[in-house]
């Protein structure tokens, strides 16, 4: 499947950061989405881009560590940890809006 | 599995545990000690982000396990142990010659601390293979496949191979040292396991 991604960059906090629109191809839907976000990086990289960062250790849906929200849901449409939210979970031709995860800090 | 490769899941536990026995003498940041590791890690850093590659690094990352998976799982044998370290050789050659790691060192960058994990998981599987040859038993949950008994058990060689191994580490590319830890059994006794 072939997905658009809108994902929130800010590179220290000194920048002010923005959504930034990225496609991704041939998405299998087995993959789960960190997966999905790992083809990405591998993409940004050889393109000398610099790729997302996003927390994640186990990948089994065990520590705790990964977390995103997805189209404005925390982990996504399915409750569930990032890490096991499977891309069958999606459409071919989504936009999938990517975000932060935790607690945002006041201002 | 989880309870054989996670050892994340434990280190944040032993870490706390020995940080509340503090406190601690204090280090001097001018010292010999800290200053010597910290030339080391910035040279470390520095050349990891100069290579500028043609490989990501989590490539290396997926081709060493593949070598690992192949070579020296649950059962393992000498030629494709011997095979493993070459493959090893080779891709540690190629991960200093050709990876590539964007970003800068002053800031968050998930690449360049993956690079630097990546690079011990080199040196940690090229170690384990070497010490799975050394290893010419069947022992514990890994088997030797030369080691077995007649209807196929896993064969221990208790005459050999009755001590822990310790390897230490001699510097980069010296071969590694090994000191054998004898294990002595005082009251109970080794035996073949037998699900018979």
């Amino acid at each position: 499947m072939n997905l658009k991604l809108r994902i929130w960059r800010q590179k220290n906090s000194e920048d002010r950061g923005g959504m930034v629109s990225y496609d991704v191809e041939q998405i299998s839907p087995d993959m789960s989405f960190l997966e999905m976000l790992d083809t990405l990086n591998e993409k940004l990289t050889l393109e000398g881009d610099d790729p997302v960062a996003f927390d994640h250790d186990c990948r089994e849906g065990i520590c705790g560590a990964c977390s995103l929200m997805i189209d404005g849901q925390a982990h996504g449409p399915v409750q569930t940890t990032t890490c096991q939210l499977q891309m069958r979970s999606f459409s071919d031709g989504d936009e999938i809006v990517i975000e932060p995860g935790g607690p945002v800090p006041s201002r | 599995m989880q309870g054989l490769a996670d050892g994340y899941f434990v280190l944040p536990s032993t870490i706390n545990d020995y940080l509340a026995r503090g406190p601690f003498l204090p280090i001097d940041p001018a010292g010999e000690a800290v200053t010597s590791v910290e030339t080391e890690v910035k040279s470390r850093i520095e050349k990891l982000l100069s290579i500028q590659g043609e490989r990501t690094v989590d490539s290396f990352h997926k081709e060493l396990g593949e070598i690992m998976w192949d070579n020296c799982g649950m059962a393992r044998n000498e030629q494709g142990l011997r095979k493993a370290l070459e493959q090893i050789s080779a891709l540690r050659d190629e991960f200093w010659r050709n990876v590539k790691v964007p970003g800068t060192g002053v800031e968050l960058n998930q690449s360049l601390e993956r690079a630097n994990r990546v690079a011990d998981f080199i040196e940690l599987g090229y170690l384990m293979c070497l010490d799975a040859l050394n290893r010419r038993e069947s022992c514990g949950g890994h088997f030797r496949e030369e080691s077995q008994t007649p209807d196929g058990e896993a064969a221990r060689d208790d005459d050999r191979f009755s001590y822990v191994s310790a390897w230490e580490w001699t510097g980069e590319n010296a071969k590694p040292v090994l000191h054998e830890e004898a294990l002595e059994f005082e009251y109970v006794h080794p035996s073949q396991r037998s699900y018979a």
